[in-house]
Parts: structure tokens; C-alpha cells; sequence
């Protein structure tokens, strides 16, 4: 038993060991690297894996399943846009505004639905989507079709606008340490175990005295301003917010969770790391004439992993460490 | 006014022919099939097909689109599904929902997202029902639409094999238990789902435009309607989808037609909230 505990803590010290040796690196990065495009990408991995975690604690960790989370990026940086664009204030103030906007979308659709089975919420998030898109594209106040474009006047931190990437880089990584600390809190208060139970089983988790759906509401909270927060960042970052770039893009959110690993704390930060190093090549090396054929890669590799590994790359890991860990046992034993 | 109203209840009723089949599907497995009208999006394009290249009308393209679509569940469930039987929320969801981004993109690079129209089937022109017009394809659609929902209802309330099928819906443990090959009965299940979806997409090709996301709006409004007639209910299924119909034509006349899904939507909250089982269902 004894020495049981001290492995896990060597192991968890390993992996905290290798988080933060990837963090300095991460650091110093720009210091070594000024070419934009490799601060692109790695803003992108950051930035998605903010995206990738907020879907990661209302789906993986709460199992209420959402189709459609870039709704929610999407509310969060047209908010900020509108506010910044025609009203000059502030994409920090608006940014909040954004979050608690976003919020309140989730406790609409989460007040009918949680109190039900995961599946009455899934439908409400791929039908969310499609309303969002169709509202947003008809609206001529939050620019339509068109989309807002900011004025390229202002820069500078104040306006959350710079004319390099590097400013944008150490934001996007502070983002990313935000959801990932968020992550970390929820895993070690009561809040992770309790939504442990309710994805695990419902019934059991209720006849436990646990308010299910408060929990779910919990969860709907941290998800909606993670990506709502990130969603005016990436508004900021294209300088501007239109339907196509906003809400289009739950398909990669889920797919690169799902692909690192689903209700793991490091999930979409391995998903995004080995998946938008792609995906952003192949948009500079095709630029859109392989937009079906990703996505056909994408609908593959979802049902793929789903069907053979639920838990994703940290799923195969687990099970590789697993058999090592039993033939061990046993030529010890043998 | 009364063409709104008879062109929104044509409208239910092939959206009827679609809520079927996704309703048998969650009714017998428990399961939401979110890739429904996509592979309706499919059968589209098979009679699409079938027309551009062999000549062959809709209409009588119908019953080979449904045998083939029938073995398609039939083999999709083998493949695919029958791994995630029992597995977690999140799988099923996320497995037939990988399923819709497939077929969307297969359709894409296939045959990219250009609107194609079957031109001058049989079933063209219009028709006069009371004082409103409709396409003569809208009302062939319509009618067939209850004439296989009606098929599908007697197959499974009258046959030996629907009776089974049933049993596997109220009880899969004890099922097995009676004789019943369960795993057979799921297969069914899935066939008879997408056979009366590809049934259905085959009677849409006669006057609807066929793109790769066609299948979106429709799967929204099957869902709404499954949700509404209770599980597995394919009387539940076909009035609830009527019942939409309706209310998208007079949302989409009172309001602005760009609006009737936020319309739908906000109908399928409320449905949720007050009663989650249907009106015709009896267990949530």
C-alpha cells in the first residue's frame, strides 16, 4: 500500500517535472523563434486547448454532451466585437460581458434540459448551432453575413490589438494555464468527484444526494466562460468576428479532445498539439481545396476513436502502462 | 391562409416519414441517431443519381433506394454501432455523430456542395387540394408518406417480428430471454430506420434541392418530433411531426421564414421542460 502511494507520487511529479519543462519552453520560445508562422501555430495549440478544455469539462467530465461548443466562443466574441466596434469599449470589458453573456445562453439551455438524460442537452447544442448561425447571418446590427471588421487603428494592450504576434502568443498561453488551472480546481474540490458520479451514473449519483443538475449547471458555467473568454480573444486575434470563423468550429474542438483524451486534465492539449500543426499546414499547403476532404479525415477518425479507444491517446497510453505494469507482476512473480 | 396551413401539414408529413425511423431507433436501442438525415441526404443522392445517369424516376427509384438503405442499417449497425451497444453516453453520441461530419464531407468531395435538382419527374406540375396549390411532388410525397408510416406501424403492432421488436424495446435483459435474438432485432431496427429515411429522401428528390448539408434542418425537426411523440411511438412520431409542420409554415408566415426553426427550437425547450416524455410516450 505504502509504496503503492509513492509511485503515484513519482509519477505525478514525472509529469509535473515534464509540464513545466514544456512551460519554460514555451516561454522562451518567441525569444528563439520570430518568424510568424511557428508563433501562429503555437498560439493556435494554446488557444484550442483552451477551446478543447471547455468542452472537455461539461462533456468529458460532466458527460453532458455539447454539438455545438463553438456557440458559445461564437456568443463570447461577438459580444466583445459589437461592444468594441460600435460602441468603443473596451474587448477586456467586453470580453467579461462576453463570458457572462455566454453564461447565461448555458443556463437557458441547461435549465429544461439537465434535469434530464445527457442526450435532450445534446439535441439542444446541434440545434443551438444552427439557430446561432441563422440569427447571427440575418442580423444586420452584429454585421450579417459580412461579419464585423475592426477599425486598424488602435493598438496596443488597451485595445487588445497588436501588430505582432507576440503579444497575442503570451495571452493565448495564459488562457490556456486559466483553463487548465480551472480544470485542476474542478478535479480536486468535491465538484470533480461529484461529476464523476453524475457522468458515471445519474440515478446513483441523485440516490447520493448529490443535486445533479446544479452540478451540471457548475460545469455549464466553467465551459461557457472558458470559451467564451478565448472566443474574444481569436475574434481579436483575426481582427474580425463573422458567422463562418465563430461557429464553425465545434467538429475540431470536439475531434481533438476526443482524439488526446476525453475527462483527462491533458486531453486537448496533446489532441491540439498533434492536430493543429496539421490542420493549419495543410489550410497554408491546399488553402480550402481540401476543406471536404479533412473533414471526411475528421468524421473517420472521430467514429474510429470512439469505437476502439473511448479515452483517446491517454486511453492507449493508460492501457499500454497497464499491460507493462501486469507482465511485470508477473516475471517478478514467475 | 389555407394554403399555409394544407402546405404545412404536407410539409409533416414527409417530416413525419422521417421522425419514424429515428423514433424506432431510440425507442428499441435507446439510442439517438444524429446522423439520421444525413443518410437521408444520401438517399437523395442516390436517386439523384439513379436519375442523371440511368433515366430512372424517382417514383420508381423508390423501392430500390429503400432496399438499399434497409442493408445499409442493417450493415452500419454491424459495423459500427453494434461496438458502442451499452458503452457510454458520450460514445453513442459522439459515434453517430462522427457519422454526420462523414457523410456531409463524403458528399462534398464527391459530388461537391452545388444544388442539384431532379428536373420534370412524373410526379411535376401542381395540384389543387381545396383552395391551395401545391407541387404535385409535394402531395405524392405526402401520401406516401402515410401510406409507409401506416406499413412500418402494422409491421411492428401486427407481425410476429415487430412483437419482438417491441419486447426488445421494453426489456433487452429479458428479451433474449424469450428467444428473441436481440442483436438481430437491433439490426432491424436500424433497417427499418433507414429504410424509411431513404424512403423518405427518395420522395424529397422529386422537388427539393439536394446539397450535402440538406440533411441539417431536417434532422432538427425529426429530433423535435421524436422528442415530442414519445420514443418509439410512430403514431407519436407522425402527428407530432404534423404538428411542426404547422407551426414552421405559420411561424415562418407570421414572423419571417429565415425565424421558424428559432421557432421549433424554442417549442422543443419548452417540450422538455414541461413534459419529457412526449405526449404519447410513457416512460422518459
Amino acid at each position: 500500500m505504502g509504496t503503492e502511494i509513492l509511485e503515484s507520487v513519482k509519477t505525478h511529479k514525472l509529469g509535473w517535472g515534464v509540464f513545466l519543462l514544456f512551460l519554460f519552453a514555451a516561454v522562451l520560445f518567441p525569444f528563439f523563434v520570430a518568424s510568424p508562422f511557428p508563433l501562429h501555430i503555437m498560439l493556435m495549440i494554446f488557444l484550442f486547448t483552451a477551446f478543447g478544455t471547455s468542452w472537455n469539462i461539461l462533456s468529458g467530465y460532466a458527460g453532458q454532451i455539447s454539438l455545438g461548443q463553438s456557440v458559445f466562443l461564437g456568443i463570447g466574441g461577438y459580444v466583445s466585437s459589437v461592444l468594441y466596434v460600435t460602441f468603443g469599449i473596451s474587448p477586456w470589458i467586453g470580453m467579461v460581458a462576453g463570458m457572462l453573456t455566454t453564461m447565461a445562453f448555458g443556463w437557458i439551455i441547461g435549465k429544461p434540459c439537465f434535469r434530464l438524460g445527457g442526450r435532450y442537452f445534446a439535441i439542444a447544442t446541434m440545434a443551438i448551432v444552427q439557430i446561432a448561425y441563422i440569427v447571427v447571418t440575418r442580423w444586420e446590427f452584429v454585421g450579417g453575413a459580412r461579419g464585423i471588421y475592426f477599425p486598424m487603428k488602435n493598438w496596443g494592450f488597451a485595445y487588445f490589438a497588436f501588430r505582432t504576434k507576440i503579444p497575442y502568443y503570451y495571452i493565448a498561453l495564459a488562457m490556456m494555464l486559466v483553463a487548465l488551472a480551472a480544470v485542476m480546481y474542478i478535479e480536486r474540490s468535491h465538484i470533480g468527484y461529484y461529476l464523476k458520479t453524475i457522468r458515471e451514473d445519474p440515478d446513483v449519483a441523485e440516490a447520493l444526494g448529490i443535486d445533479v443538475p446544479k452540478y451540471k449547471m457548475i460545469s455549464m458555467y466553467f465551459s461557457t466562460a472558458i470559451a467564451a473568454m478565448g472566443g474574444t480573444f481569436y475574434a481579436q486575434y483575426l481582427l474580425f468576428a463573422d458567422p463562418d470563423s465563430l461557429f464553425m468550429l465545434s467538429v475540431p474542438i470536439m475531434l481533438l479532445t476526443v482524439m488526446g483524451g476525453t475527462g483527462a486534465l491533458m486531453g486537448p492539449l496533446i489532441g491540439s498539439a498533434l492536430l493543429i500543426p496539421i490542420q493549419e499546414y495543410a489550410r497554408v499547403a491546399w488553402s480550402g481545396t481540401g476543406q471536404a476532404l479533412d473533414q471526411l479525415f475528421y468524421g473517420f477518425i472521430i467514429v474510429f476513436i470512439v469505437v476502439l479507444q473511448p479515452r483517446g491517446i491517454i486511453g492507449i497510453y493508460d492501457a499500454i502502462r497497464d499491460q507493462m505494469a501486469k507482465s511485470a507482476d508477473r516475471v517478478s512473480k514467475g | 391562409m389555407e394554403q399555409i396551413l394544407i402546405s404545412g401539414v404536407f410539409a409533416g408529413m414527409v417530416y413525419g416519414l422521417i421522425s419514424i425511423g429515428l423514433s424506432i431507433i431510440w425507442g428499441v436501442m435507446d439510442m439517438v441517431n444524429f446522423a439520421h438525415s444525413d443518410f437521408m441526404m444520401m438517399a437523395m443522392y442516390f436517386t439523384y443519381l439513379l436519375f442523371a445517369n440511368v433515366g430512372l424516376d424517382p417514383l420508381f427509384s423508390l423501392p430500390l433506394v429503400m432496399l438499399a438503405f434497409f442493408a445499409i442499417g442493417a450493415i452500419v449497425y454491424v459495423v459500427v454501432i453494434r461496438n458502442v451497444v451499452g458503452g457510454e453516453l458520450v460514445q453513442q453520441t459522439l459515434c453517430t455523430f462522427g457519422m454526420v461530419v462523414f457523410l456531409q464531407s463524403l458528399a462534398q468531395f464527391l459530388w461537391t456542395g452545388n444544388f442539384r435538382l431532379v428536373t420534370n419527374p412524373i410526379s411535376s406540375g401542381s395540384v389543387q387540394i381545396l383552395s391551395a396549390s401545391l407541387s404535385k411532388g409535394q402531395v405524392v410525397a405526402g401520401f406516401s408518406s402515410i401510406f409507409l408510416a401506416a406499413l412500418v406501424w402494422w409491421i411492428i403492432n401486427r407481425t410476429r417480428t415487430g412483437w419482438a421488436l417491441m419486447a426488445t424495446a421494453q426489456n433487452r435483459i429479458s428479451a433474449p430471454l424469450m428467444g428473441i435474438n436481440v442483436n438481430k432485432m437491433f439490426a432491424l431496427a436500424w433497417g427499418i430506420g433507414l429504410a424509411t429515411v431513404g424512403a423518405a429522401g427518395a420522395l424529397l428528390a422529386n422537388f427539393y434541392y439536394i446539397y450535402p448539408q440538406v440533411g441539417a434542418t431536417f434532422q432538427l425537426l425529426a429530433l423535435v418530433a421524436v422528442s415530442m411523440g414519445g420514443f418509439g411511438s410512430v403514431l407519436g412520431a407522425m402527428l407530432a411531426s404534423i404538428f411542426i409542420g404547422l407551426i414552421e409554415a405559420l411561424s415562418g408566415y407570421f414572423i419571417e421564414p429565415a425565424f421558424k426553426y428559432v421557432v421549433v427550437f424554442a417549442l422543443y425547450l419548452v417540450m422538455v421542460f414541461v413534459r419529457p416524455q412526449g405526449f404519447f410516450g410513457t416512460h422518459s
